[in-house]
């Protein structure tokens, strides 16, 4: 089986099947049927048809990102993988939009890697204090039960993996008020959580 | 002016050079370091509470697909694990509302890649190409239509628009960066020592001050985003719908010069002509309008300050701009003198006449001086002994 085309090898070929996608239909269910059916050219013009239309609903979603080639590269992997299991042929639409929707939500997951993030040499050294040891035993729930319902869901909302511009629209508010929400989040977190500690070192806990 | 808690909420999309700029501010600051590290420590527990008590994500572009399409859409299979999850997924989207905004938008993704889809394979050859904002570059400031030049108040408006837009210097840009940070929006970013100048329209341009950041929306540069640093609007009487928005306010424009500043804690706009409203994000119901020479402040979740006037020379210093509103031409001479260093005269009759106006200040003195000199019909003499004298024409 051909793996899908290469980036050096895109551009002459997906002119062509541009074309052949807008005049002749590729995605026809007798099409996909013969790639079901182990017919590899089948296979191989389906899967380079759909690059462009991917790549180009990718580029509109999360913009010009080196993730994008990633994307799309993964979206063909599962479509080529799953093609066999495809009960209606005629539905391949549905089949590549599955597909694309689960990256994507893959894609959101990855976004921001916490784990980089809270082991920095730097800030390493302040986890080791006793304020720290007892955070560590801090109710998350109460702490965001002090927050109002838009700001929690603002908070979560990026920790899902979205952008401030993109749960701008989403909850339809601009991206700056909704940053001035999150700065006022930690400093409320802030004062909170440092007026659980001051309690918390003194009892020895 | 960018604030260092802009950069903590923002910390996932810094580079590293801006995490290691933003790690030695908090070296110094060892109260707000550990407010960082708890913060970051919270974000991580809410991430991994979501990771146990959200239902899988593939699930839920599973329910998202049942739920706005039809369960046709799904496989046998899918419809199985789907139904056997549902009642799971039901009780969370109850106890999480930002649970429905995930479905919310996933079904927003499906319309989109359907239109995308549908257009790709209908042969639609205009939309198979990416739409990613093209980079823009700023006009330099020679090439630009003129910033409106000085005139006499209250009436006498000479067309120094042409004038001025000739001997504008270029301006002292060091970097600049429009990045298509998000699919059709662009931001521009200037970094300490910079500025930038940009048309965000036939009609309105834009000054940014050091160390801002300003947005906008691909057809929507009548809705710019400040937000952080200071910028300096010139917007044309014929441009209407013309909002900024900050952190913490909405100025709305009505064919004005004015000038904002902008951090996560508060907005202060300063008007220099025409007319504004601001108005606080948080209590939108409560505005102020401003007239030319006053100031109003926005901190966060408050209403704007009452209007106060204010010299608007020296509040707008920051443009890098000389901003004059009835001023009188000895205390422009004044001005001009300290600022470059030389000794400036007017003719005891000219003293007190007003001139209204905007100049750059990496402008040669000697051209602010002969078109100041112009509007009042006036001649600029240079003795001798140096200087300059602004006479009155016989």
């Amino acid at each position: 089986m051909d793996p899908p085309l290469s980036g050096a090898e895109k551009g002459e070929t997906l002119q062509t099947h541009r074309a052949m996608a807008g005049a002749d239909n590729t995605f026809r269910a007798e099409q996909v049927e013969r790639a079901q059916q182990g017919d590899e050219q089948a296979r191989s013009e389906l899967l380079t048809a759909l690059e462009p239309i991917l790549r180009g609903y990718f580029i509109k979603r999360i913009g010009q990102e080196a993730a994008v080639d990633d994307l799309v590269q993964n979206t063909l992997l599962r479509i080529h993988e799953g093609l066999a299991d495809l009960e209606k042929p005629g539905s391949l639409k549905a089949f590549a939009m599955k597909a694309a929707m689960f990256e994507l939500q893959d894609y959101y997951r990855g976004r921001y890697d916490m784990k980089e993030q809270l082991y920095d040499p730097e800030l390493e050294r302040e986890r080791s204090d006793a304020a720290g040891e007892s955070l560590a035993r801090v109710d998350v729930d109460r702490a965001l039960d002090m927050l109002p319902d838009k700001t929690r869901r603002i908070l979560e909302l990026r920790e899902y993996g979205f952008k401030y511009r993109e749960i701008a629209q989403m909850v339809d508010l601009t991206e700056a008020a909704i940053k001035m929400r999150v700065k006022r989040a930690f400093e409320k977190l802030r004062d909170a959580l440092a007026a659980i500690c001051a309690l918390l070192l003194p009892l020895g806990l | 002016m960018k604030s260092i808690y802009d950069a903590i909420i923002r910390y996932d999309e810094l580079s590293s050079d801006e995490r290691e700029a933003l790690h030695e501010q908090l070296a110094e600051e060892p109260e707000l370091a550990r407010a960082f590290q708890q913060w970051q420590t919270v974000r991580a527990a809410v991430r991994e509470q979501m990771e146990d008590r959200w239902p899988d994500r593939h699930l839920l572009v599973l329910y998202a697909l049942a739920e706005a399409r039809g369960e046709e859409i799904l496989t046998a299979d899918e419809r199985d694990t789907l139904e056997a999850a549902r009642e799971e997924i039901e009780q969370a989207l109850q106890a999480h509302p930002a649970l429905r905004d995930v479905v919310d938008h996933i079904q927003d993704e499906c319309d989109a890649f359907e239109a995308t889809w549908e257009a790709h394979t209908e042969g639609a050859a205009t939309t198979e190409e990416p739409t990613a904002a093209p980079n823009r570059t700023p006009e330099p400031a020679a090439d630009r239509a003129p910033r409106r030049g000085a005139e006499r108040t209250p009436d006498v408006r000479v067309p120094w628009r042409i004038a001025i837009g000739a001997v504008v210097v270029v301006m002292a840009v060091l970097a600049l960066f429009f990045i298509p940070r998000e699919p059709d929006a662009t931001v521009v970013e200037t970094s300490a020592g910079e500025t930038a100048e940009l048309d965000l329209s036939e009609d309105a341009t834009v000054r940014l001050a050091e160390d801002s950041r300003l947005s906008y929306v691909e057809g929507e540069e009548h809705r710019p985003t400040l937000e952080a640093g200071g910028a300096f609007f010139d917007v044309g009487p014929a441009t209407d719908d013309f909002i900024v928005e900050t952190p913490t306010a909405r100025t709305v424009v009505l064919g004005t010069q004015f000038g904002l500043e902008a951090d996560l804690e508060g907005t202060r706009v300063v008007l220099a002509d025409g007319r504004v409203s601001v108005v606080g994000l948080e209590r939108p119901d409560e505005s102020v309008t401003l007239s030319p020479g006053e100031e109003s402040r926005v901190e966060g979740g408050a209403a704007p300050t009452q209007p106060e006037p204010v010299d608007v020379t020296e509040a707008l210093e920051w443009t890098g701009l000389f901003v004059f509103r009835d001023q009188s031409m000895q205390a422009i001479a004044d001005r001009l003198s300290g600022r470059y260093d030389v000794r400036i005269e007017v003719a005891p009759a000219l003293r007190e006449e007003t001139i209204t106006g905007t100049f750059d200040r990496e402008q040669p003195v000697d051209q602010v001086l002969d078109v100041l000199a112009a509007t009042l019909n006036a001649d600029v003499e240079r003795p001798e002994e140096g200087g300059y004298r602004i006479v009155a024409v016989e």
